[in-house]
């Protein structure tokens, strides 16, 4: 905890002088100018207005960050060319000049007023229009943002099958825009900030009112709040500085690059903070069953993804046992298999010349070795690298007499089964705990196994997201039967009546109505 | 730390109980049980069953009274502090030693069954090393890693006899009552004495959210312990009869090297009642550490008790290496239940009901 409170100490108010406005407008223009002295891509525009060309006008804009067109169409013209109509020279309207061009002047649809310098400065950083006038005391913001943004695409971390194709980008707005579009309720609140001293990164906290845990958004907020960092580059900064356990190689707040994802999980009753500038949203809090779920389970039927749901599982098992056991076995207990298997176990590791254990670790190491290739090297050769390291080193290897066939059978194995957990961190952490398994097994055997994976268990009963914890619903005080209708299976949507009650959230009713069955004529019958 | 607000609910303790108290004594029970009473073996243990029930209820009437107190402060306020404090540190002293026996049988049966050349020394070390983690992690944790194992053991347990079950042979049960009651009567002591650990309802019970419901607790841990007990007395029995399950040391683990299932993968399966006894008695250790460890800063008055997790390691590492062999140990194990198990399990809860009613009835005539 004291690396929490040496990392948010508390949060200094930002240090600079406040500046305002003045009236004269040339001062104005030489303040913003002196603050924004080294930036040569800010364009001052100035130019005079009225009849008499008496008045001053200025406009600041970042070239690239506003938009120019509307600038043109909606600022400049109407104020150079329209207003002459108008006699803004005239006495009477010279006090009033703000309101003239509020009201009459300007045909933008989002515009606002500032006082201060800085405030303003911070406006034309993150791409808005500034437009100072003689005889004003503020300074007016035209909302220009308009920056080279890429559309939306499919998101290529998590693929589905069935489900929305679309994914978020790196425009916050545009991924506000995407969530808004799945929960059309008055009650999703998204509230802004601004994070970092001197990134100002938006950061937008999203929930809906009734739905959400109160107890976690409130530890969201304290937790970014107490955030003062120099530059937010990705929403993994923010995960980092407000998960509760930075000592645990698991994920404790999931991300996600998909809007319906994100939707649901605001329907759970969970807080989603979007990051400007990354198309990964973290989802707070996180629990085991969010991590090993797709968002196909609830698209297809019961069955399936309850059965699908249970290999997820066995292969988690898998991937973080089957070396471990591997070497266990070979090494310490050969007669647990059954004589004809152990004999066969036995021939094939005849002429290997390394223990079970070093040779399980020059295959694994090898294997990670190809998956961290295989995510560095461009597409094209990627593949040529997948053949190259899996098919020829393998082959070979064995050929060679370095490392046993079974061996090469488990090592595919566990490769084939880290990757089908649908997320990715919470695969990773599994990837290195599978090694310090690996070590236990070569020491202790099937009890070094045991016993790492008993601690590996108290660790995860120990950890808590945002004071839920982990394993929610598997262990939690908190759980009822209801919550286990969506766990290691899922039951059909028509029996989900119920939001996930570890989340204690307030309005917990999902589905009020069943569909209306096909009835039969019996029933209505009986209804009779 | 403030990260787990240390409330269970009586439920949770409930399956801390009943993981802790299966995790040792289920290894001797039969061969025990078999010794005094012979085929009557099951009558002893129900008989046991119902006094370890009586005990835990009396237990629970203790707690109700102080809801929220640990063990130190309740003890203190019906004993008055100093005798308060020497019983919680007799009581520590207790619950150390029994870690370092427990660890040792566990050190004992690994080295027999798993890994053979394995210094008993590192087995222990290990053992100890992991559930001090497990220990360090609080009551919370501990809570929530019995609720998840305790199905699983019960499960497994529950698959692995299945295949037995064609096996037995009632018959080594009748007729029953051959055993005379006096005999039956003497052999009581014995199941009473398996239930050790129970005893714990008096230090964990201030963690609990609602200290009234205890007595579910301790109806639902003693109800599912002694179906474990039963189940296995009647099976080992039935499978092995009477003579041969009290020559075998650990006859448990000698019945399921004796199951075959057929056309199976794995061809020894005791390894997998291994693998379900290393997590119970994994636990039974760590929950006793714990214990240990928090009357230790009690006693001491410091709120943290995870201070003390680590340095009692050594303490009881040594004192886990003094018996010279399994029979010693077996000898020692014994004998130590008897008089810590009548001690803390019946003298103690009763004496505390006994006084604190008197004082009561003291306070009740004060004010009236």
């Amino acid at each position: 905890m004291d690396f929490f409170k040496e990392l948010f100490s508390k949060k200094k108010n930002n240090p600079r002088e406040k500046i305002p406005v003045k009236k004269d407008y040339h001062e104005n223009l030489d303040r913003i100018k002196e603050i924004l002295a080294g930036t040569d891509d800010v364009v001052y525009r100035e130019f005079k207005v009225g009849k008499q060309q008496k008045m001053h006008f200025a406009t600041i804009f970042i070239d690239g960050l506003a938009d120019k067109d509307l600038l043109n169409e909606s600022v400049l013209k109407s104020l150079m060319l329209l207003s002459r109509m108008a006699e803004l020279d005239l006495h009477s309207l010279r006090e009033k000049v703000y309101e003239v061009i509020r009201d009459a002047a300007l045909s933008v649809s989002d515009m606002r007023e500032v006082e201060e310098i800085n405030e303003a400065v911070d406006n034309i950083l993150s791409g808005e229009t500034l437009l100072i006038f003689d005889n004003w005391e503020k300074i007016v913001v035209i909302a220009t943002k308009k920056w080279p943004s890429r559309g939306v695409t499919e998101p290529s971390t998590e693929t589905v099958i069935r489900g929305a194709q679309e994914g978020f980008t790196e425009t916050m707005r545009m991924n506000t825009a995407l969530i808004r579009r799945r929960i059309r309720d008055p009650k999703l609140c998204i509230k802004q900030m601004q994070i970092g001293r001197r990134s100002k990164t938006d950061v937008a906290v999203i929930y809906i009112e009734e739905i959400v845990n109160k107890a976690v958004l409130k530890m969201v907020k304290e937790r970014l709040d107490y955030i003062d960092i120099d530059n937010i580059m990705e929403s993994g900064y923010i995960e980092q500085l407000i998960e509760d356990e930075w000592r645990s190689p698991f994920p404790q707040i999931q991300h996600s690059q998909r809007p319906d994802v994100v939707a649901a999980a605001l329907y759970e009753g969970r807080v989603v903070i979007l990051v400007d500038n990354t198309p990964f949203a973290l989802i707070a809090p996180a629990t085991i069953t969010a991590l090993l779920q797709s968002p196909e389970d609830y698209y297809e039927r019961f069955f399936i993804a309850s059965a699908i749901r249970l290999l997820r599982y066995f292969s988690l098992g898998t991937a973080l046992l089957l070396p471990a056991i591997y070497i266990a076995i070979t090494s310490y207990h050969p007669g647990m298999l059954p004589t004809s298997l152990a004999l066969y176990v036995a021939g094939s590791r005849n002429n290997v010349p390394f223990p079970a254990f070093i040779e399980a670790f020059i295959m694994e190491g090898a294997i990670e070795l190809l998956r961290e290739a295989g995510i560095r090297l461009p597409a094209p050769i990627g593949a040529t690298i997948g053949i190259v390291g899996g098919l020829v080193l393998g082959q070979a290897a064995v050929e060679a007499g370095i490392v046993s066939p079974l061996m090469v059978i488990v090592v595919a194995l566990t490769a084939m089964a880290a990757y089908s957990t649908p997320s990715y961190s919470f695969a990773i952490a599994f990837r290195l705990l599978r090694f310090m398994l690996m070590a236990a097994a070569a020491f202790l055997g099937l009890y070094g196994v045991m016993l790492a994976l008993l601690m590996i268990l108290t660790h995860l009963c120990n950890l808590k997201s945002f004071g839920v914890p982990y394993l929610s619903p598997y262990a939690a005080s908190s759980t009822t039967f209801n919550d286990f209708k969506d766990s290691f299976i899922k039951v059909s949507l028509r029996f989900m009546q119920k939001r996930p009650q570890y989340l204690h959230r307030e309005d917990s009713t999902r589905l009020k109505k069943n569909p209306i069955e096909p009835a039969g004529e019996e029933d209505e019958d009986e209804q009779k | 730390m403030n990260r787990n607000n240390d409330v269970i609910l009586s439920s949770q303790l409930a399956a801390i109980l009943a993981i802790t108290v299966v995790g040792v004594g289920i290894l001797t029970l039969p061969k025990d049980v078999t010794e005094k009473a012979g085929p009557d073996g099951w009558i002893l243990v129900l008989a046991g069953s119902f006094l370890a029930l009586l005990a835990g209820l009396v237990m629970y009437m203790v707690v109700k009274k102080f809801p929220g107190k640990t063990f130190v402060q309740l003890s203190s306020t019906i004993l008055g502090k100093p005798l308060g404090l020497l019983l919680s540190a007799v009581f520590f002293v207790y619950l150390t030693i029994l870690t370092a026996y427990e660890v040792r049988a566990f050190g004992e049966i690994t080295k027999q069954y798993l890994l053979f050349n394995t210094p008993l020394e590192v087995l222990i070390v290990t053992m100890l090393l992991g559930t001090a983690y497990t220990a360090r992690s609080g009551i919370e944790p501990i809570a929530r890693l019995s609720e998840i194992l305790f199905p699983i053991v019960t499960l497994t347990a529950i698959l692995i006899v299945l295949p037995i079950i064609p096996e037995v042979d009632l018959t080594h049960f009748l007729p029953v009552f051959r055993t005379p009651v006096s005999q039956l009567i003497k052999g009581v002591p014995t199941v009473f004495f398996s239930f050790i650990g129970i005893e714990l309802i008096l230090v964990f019970a201030g963690f609990v959210d609602r200290p009234q419901n205890i007595h579910q607790t301790v109806y639902l841990s003693v109800g599912l312990i002694t179906f474990f007990y039963i189940s296995i007395v009647v099976i080992t029995v039935a499978r092995f009869g009477l003579t041969e399950t009290t020559h075998i040391i650990w006859p448990v683990l000698e019945i399921f090297k004796t199951v075959q299932f057929p056309g199976t993968f794995i061809e020894n399966i005791e390894v997998f009642i291994m693998f379900i006894w290393i997590i119970s008695i994994y636990m039974t250790t760590a929950v006793v550490y714990y214990g240990a460890s928090l009357l230790l800063s009690e006693v001491i008055g410091s709120k943290e008790y995870n201070y003390f997790v680590l340095p009692l390691l050594p303490i009881v590492y040594f004192i886990a290496l003094v018996p010279d062999n399994v029979a010693q140990l077996g000898d020692w194990m014994g004998q130590y239940a008897n008089y810590g198990g009548t001690f803390f399990m019946a003298v103690v809860p009763l004496l505390m009901l006994f006084l604190s009613q008197l004082r009561k009835n003291k306070e009740a005539k004060k004010s009236g």
